[in-house]
C-alpha cells in the first residue's frame, strides 16, 4: 500500500465523504464537482448574495450625512433624519460624519464587528433618472450598451462556467430572476423551495414526468424552455432531499414572514445545504417614495426596518459561514436632495451601497464624499457620484469570487480598487 | 353523450382532415391569426373564421359593438360591479372597496374566456399594460371606471383620445401623484412616465428640463369627488407662467390648455408613432419584431393619425406577421385563460382564480411599477414559472373535480370535451382540437400518442380503463407541453 501525502489524503477523504453521502443526499451532478481535478479548480470563493432595492432607495435617509447641516436639513423639511443624540428617531452615529437610519439599528453591531461596510456617493454614472433604464444599465453592468443582453452576474457565471453545474448555482428568489443574472448559465428562479414539487395523478406521475422530459428535450441547447425544463427536473431531485419545511434559522435568528425575509431564509438554507450555490439574488421593492416619505413613520421607515432586520437575521443565521459569504445591497439611484411638495423625494442620483460579510473590511464608510453644498452636487442638484458602482462590484468579484474576467463582466470599465474586501 | 355533441364533433371532422404542424411549418394562416388575436382558438371560432375569411373575421372583431355576446353577458352577471356607474360603485362598495380589484380580475377573466369580443379583450390588455395603474391606489373603484371608460372604450379608437382619457382619469392622477402636483410643489412623476412610458419612449427626444416643464403644465390636474368623471382642473394649483416644452414656447396665462397642448404634441409626435408601433408589433408579432414591419407600421400610424384599427389591420395582414407563427411565449394570464377555454372548467370560488393567477404572477393591475407587465419571453421563462405551468395544467384536469363541492373552487368540465374516442390517437386529436382548434402533427403529437397508449401507439384501442387513467392526464400533459406554451 502506498502512502498518501497530505493533499491526496484530504482529497480522498473528501471524496469518500461525498461519495458516502451521494447515494442518499446528493443528486447526479454533484460527483462531477467533487471529483474535479483539484489543480483545475480556480480557488475558493464566497457565496454572493445580491440584494436590489427597487424603486430608488433614499440613501440620504439610510446613511445620513448629518454633518452637512443646513445643506441637508434645509432641503429636507419633512424627510431628514435628525442628528444623532437628538432624541427619539435620531440617526445612529457610525463615524462622526454619517449616521444610520434608526431602523438600521440592528446593523450597527455588525458594522462595529467589522463585517459591514458602507459605500456612499456611489451609483450608475450614466445620468438616467428612469427606473427602468437605470436598473437595466446597472444590472447589465454596462452604462452605455442596452443591447448587451446579458447581466453582470450572468457573465461572471459564464466566465467561471467550469466551476459547477448545479441547478442551485445561481438562484433568483421570486417569480423572475433579475436581469443581472441573464446569460447562458440559467439561473434558478424560485419563490419557495418548499412548494417545489410536481403535481398530478399519482399512478401516472412517473410516466408524465418522463413524457415531459422527452417533450422538453431539444437538440438546440439555446432553446430557453429546454434548459429551464432541465433545471426543473434537476431541482425537483434536490429539493426532495433538502426537506425545506424543517428548516429553522440557526443561533436564534428571527426572520419575519414577509417575502424578503423568507427569501433570505431560503438563501441561508440553500447555502448551508452545500448544493453548489454561488450567487443568489433577492429584491426588496417599494422605495419610490414620491409622496409622504416620512422619517420615522411611513413607508420608508417600514422598509428600512424590513431591510435592517432581514440582514441581521441572515447574519445571525449564517454566523458560522459568514466568512464565506458576501452580501451586496444596491439600488438603481438615490433620490433628490431637495424634497418635493408632496413630502416625498423624486428620482435622484448618488446613493449608498452596503457590503456585509466576513471578508468585508467593515466598520467604515468608503466615500470620496462630494458634500451637499451646491458646488459638490451633480448637474441636477443632487448627490454626485464619485465612486462608480462597478468599482464596488468588481472588487467583490476579484477579491471574493475569484473572478479573472472583469474585462467581459464590465466591458470598457477600468476598475479602481477601494480596499473594500480582504482577498480570499 | 348527447346527439348534438356528436353532430358537433362530426362537423369538426371536416376541417380536421388537414392537421397542422403547430410550430413553424405548414402554418394555417387563419389559425395563426386567431392564436394571436384571441385568448385561445376554439373549434367553433376557427370554423367560423374559415367560413367567412380572415379579413371579414378581423373586421367583425374590430367592430365589437355589432357582435352578439350572449354567454359573456350571462356570465358577467356574477360580478355586478361591471354594470355599475361610478356613483353606484362608490355607493355599493364604500365599506368594502378592497373587493373591487378581485371583481375586476374576475370580469377580465370571464371576458377573455367567454366573450365573442376576443380582440377587444386582447387590445384592452395591451393598453392596461401600456397605461399601467396598480391596485395599490387609494380608490380602487377608479380601476373599474378606468377599465371600462378609458381602456375598453378607446381600445380601437384614436390614440390621442385614449391618451387624454388616461391623463384626466382619477386612477392615473392618483397612481402617478399628479393629483397633488401644484404650482408651489410640482410633482414630476406623471410628466416623466408620460414621456418615457406613454408616448415618446425613453429614447425621447426629451430632457430633464422638459420633464420639469411638463410637470408645471399639468399642475392643477387633480381629482374631485363631485365632478362627473372625478377629474377636476384646480386653477388655484395651476402654474400659469410661461413654459418651454420640447422646443415649443407655451405662453403665460393658459390653464388646462397647457396640459391638453402637451398631450396633443406628444400624441402626434413621430417618436410616439414609432414607440407604440414597436410595442404593438412586439405584442402581436414577435419579441424582436422585424425592423421592416416596425417601419411600415409607424408609417400607417402617422398617416392614420394614430388610428388603432388601421394599425392592427396592417400588422395582422403583413407578410412579417404570417411568418411569425409559434414565436410568442404565452404570458401567464394568456396561458391560464387558454387552459380554461380549452377545458371549459369553471371557477366557482373567486379565491381559486386569484390563487392561480397570483401563483403565476400576473393578474390585472397586479404590476406595481408603471411600465406594465413585460411582454417578452425572456422575462417569463424561468424554472419556478415552468413548474407552476405544469402543475396548474394538472390541477385543471386531474385535480379539479366534476362536483363543485370538493373544495377546489373549480369544477372540471373536461369529460364533456371528450367524445368517446376509439383509439389513443383519437383522444389526442380531440384534445388538440380543444387546445388549438384542430389536430396536431409532428414529434410532439407522437409523444402524446405514446403517453396516451402507454407506448403502444396511436391505434391502441381506448378501453374504458385506459380512458379513465389517461383522459385527464393526457389533457394535462398536452397543456403542459412546450407546444402549448407558444402561440
Amino acid at each position: 500500500m502506498t502512502t498518501l501525502n497530505r493533499r491526496e489524503f484530504i482529497q480522498s477523504a473528501g471524496a469518500t465523504g461525498v461519495l458516502g453521502a451521494s447515494s442518499s443526499l446528493l443528486p447526479s451532478w454533484m460527483p462531477r464537482m467533487a471529483f474535479r481535478d483539484q489543480t483545475q479548480v480556480s480557488g475558493n470563493h464566497d457565496t454572493l448574495v445580491c440584494i436590489f432595492l427597487r424603486g430608488g432607495m433614499d440613501g440620504l435617509s439610510a446613511v445620513v450625512p448629518y454633518t452637512e447641516g443646513k445643506y441637508y436639513y434645509d432641503n429636507r423639511p419633512t424627510t431628514a433624519v435628525a442628528e444623532p443624540g437628538s432624541g427619539v428617531g435620531s440617526a445612529i452615529d457610525i463615524d462622526g460624519q454619517f449616521g444610520f437610519h434608526p431602523e438600521l439599528a440592528a446593523l450597527k453591531d455588525i458594522y462595529d464587528e467589522g463585517d459591514l461596510a458602507v459605500v456612499h456617493a456611489t451609483g450608475l454614472t450614466n445620468g438616467t433618472r428612469s427606473h427602468f433604464d437605470a436598473m437595466q444599465y446597472m444590472e447589465y453592468g454596462s452604462p452605455t450598451d442596452k443591447t448587451i443582453g446579458t447581466g453582470w452576474i450572468g457573465r461572471h457565471l459564464q466566465s467561471t462556467a467550469d466551476r459547477n453545474d448545479s441547478p442551485f448555482r445561481a438562484i433568483g428568489l421570486g417569480l423572475m430572476a433579475p436581469a443581472s443574472m441573464r446569460g447562458p448559465v440559467s439561473p434558478l428562479a424560485i419563490r419557495s423551495i418548499a412548494d417545489f414539487h410536481f403535481k398530478g395523478r399519482q399512478d401516472e406521475l412517473r410516466r408524465l414526468h418522463r413524457s415531459l422530459q422527452r417533450l422538453y428535450t431539444t437538440d438546440a441547447p439555446s432553446d430557453p424552455l429546454g434548459s429551464q425544463a432541465k433545471l426543473v427536473f434537476d431541482t425537483l431531485e434536490t429539493v426532495k432531499q433538502l426537506n425545506p419545511e424543517s428548516y429553522t434559522g440557526a443561533n436564534g435568528a428571527e426572520y419575519y414572514e414577509d417575502e424578503f425575509h423568507m427569501g433570505l431564509k431560503q438563501i441561508a438554507q440553500i447555502a448551508k445545504a452545500d448544493v453548489g450555490l454561488e450567487v443568489a439574488c433577492l429584491d426588496l421593492g417599494g422605495w419610490d417614495t414620491h409622496e409622504a416619505q416620512g422619517t420615522t413613520d411611513g413607508e420608508f421607515n417600514a422598509l428600512m426596518g424590513i431591510l435592517g432586520r432581514g440582514l441581521q437575521a441572515f447574519y445571525t443565521d449564517m454566523q458560522d459561514q459568514m466568512d464565506n459569504v458576501t452580501v451586496v445591497v444596491m439600488s438603481e439611484f438615490g433620490r433628490t436632495l431637495v424634497e418635493n411638495g408632496s413630502g416625498g423625494t423624486d428620482h435622484g442620483h448618488g446613493n449608498v451601497m452596503f457590503l456585509m460579510g466576513g471578508g468585508v473590511r467593515g466598520g467604515q464608510v468608503f466615500a470620496k464624499w462630494p458634500g451637499l453644498a451646491p458646488a459638490g452636487l451633480d448637474e441636477e442638484g443632487d448627490l454626485a457620484i464619485t465612486i462608480d458602482y462597478r468599482d464596488v462590484l468588481a472588487e467583490v468579484l476579484t477579491g471574493r469570487m475569484d473572478s479573472h474576467s472583469l474585462d467581459t463582466i464590465f466591458p470598457g470599465h477600468v476598475a479602481t480598487e477601494l480596499g473594500l474586501v480582504n482577498k480570499i | 353523450m348527447n346527439s348534438n355533441r356528436r353532430a358537433f364533433f362530426q362537423q369538426l371532422a371536416r376541417p380536421l382532415q388537414q392537421p397542422v404542424e403547430n410550430r413553424l411549418t405548414n402554418i394555417d394562416p387563419v389559425q395563426h391569426l386567431l392564436k394571436r388575436a384571441t385568448w385561445g382558438v376554439t373549434p367553433d371560432m376557427l370554423s367560423h373564421a374559415r367560413a367567412i375569411g380572415a379579413e371579414a373575421w378581423l373586421e367583425e372583431q374590430l367592430n365589437p359593438d355589432a357582435l352578439a355576446d350572449p354567454i359573456y353577458d350571462e356570465k358577467i352577471k356574477l360580478v355586478p360591479m361591471w354594470s355599475m356607474t361610478r356613483e353606484e360603485l362608490y355607493a355599493s362598495y364604500f365599506d368594502k372597496d378592497y373587493e373591487i380589484p378581485y371583481g375586476i380580475t374576475r370580469g377580465v377573466f370571464l371576458k377573455a374566456v367567454y366573450s365573442e369580443k376576443q380582440l377587444l379583450g386582447r387590445m384592452t390588455d395591451f393598453w392596461r399594460d401600456h397605461f399601467n395603474v396598480s391596485d395599490g391606489i387609494d380608490y380602487p373603484a377608479e380601476l373599474m371606471t378606468f377599465e371600462k371608460q378609458v381602456l375598453q372604450k378607446h381600445a380601437f379608437g384614436k390614440f390621442r383620445d385614449l391618451l387624454i382619457a388616461t391623463a384626466r382619469h382619477p386612477a392615473m392622477l392618483m397612481y402617478l401623484d399628479n393629483f397633488v402636483s401644484s404650482k408651489e410643489a410640482p410633482n414630476e412623476n406623471y410628466a416623466r412616465e408620460l414621456l418615457e412610458l406613454h408616448t415618446l419612449g425613453v429614447d425621447g427626444p426629451y430632457s430633464e428640463e422638459d420633464i420639469r416643464e411638463i410637470a408645471r403644465a399639468f399642475t392643477g390636474w387633480t381629482t374631485h369627488m363631485s365632478t362627473k368623471d372625478g377629474f377636476f382642473f384646480d386653477e388655484q394649483m395651476h402654474d400659469f407662467g410661461r413654459k418651454s416644452i420640447l422646443g415649443k414656447s407655451f405662453p403665460a396665462e393658459r390653464g388646462i390648455e397647457d396640459g391638453l397642448h402637451v398631450l396633443s404634441l406628444l400624441a402626434r409626435h413621430p417618436s410616439t408613432a414609432r414607440f407604440l408601433s414597436t410595442k404593438l408589433c412586439r405584442r402581436f408579432v414577435a419579441d424582436n419584431p422585424p425592423q421592416s414591419l416596425v417601419e411600415s407600421t409607424t408609417q400607417v400610424w402617422i398617416n392614420s393619425d394614430g388610428d388603432i384599427k388601421s394599425v392592427l389591420r396592417h400588422i395582422f395582414f403583413s407578410a412579417e406577421f404570417q411568418q411569425s407563427a409559434g414565436q410568442k411565449y404565452m404570458r401567464p394570464f394568456e396561458f391560464i385563460v387558454a387552459m380554461f377555454k380549452a377545458t371549459q372548467d369553471e371557477v366557482t370560488e373567486q379565491w381559486a382564480l386569484d390563487e392561480i393567477l397570483q401563483q403565476h404572477g400576473q393578474y390585472p393591475h397586479g404590476w406595481s411599477p408603471p411600465n406594465g407587465y413585460p411582454d417578452v419571453a425572456g422575462a417569463w421563462i424561468n424554472t419556478g414559472g415552468l413548474l407552476n405551468r405544469w402543475n396548474t395544467a394538472m390541477t385543471l384536469t386531474h385535480i379539479a373535480h366534476e362536483k363543485p363541492d370538493e373544495g377546489w373552487g373549480l369544477v372540471s368540465r373536461i369529460h364533456e370535451q371528450i367524445d368517446n374516442p376509439q383509439t389513443a390517437g383519437e383522444l389526442v386529436d380531440q384534445i388538440a382540437t380543444r387546445l388549438w382548434g384542430a389536430p396536431l402533427s409532428g414529434p410532439a403529437r407522437n409523444e402524446f400518442d405514446a403517453y396516451a397508449s402507454d407506448g403502444l401507439g396511436a391505434d391502441t384501442p381506448m378501453t374504458k380503463q385506459l380512458l379513465s387513467r389517461k383522459m385527464a392526464s393526457t389533457f394535462g400533459l398536452m397543456m403542459a407541453s412546450p407546444t402549448f406554451q407558444w402561440r
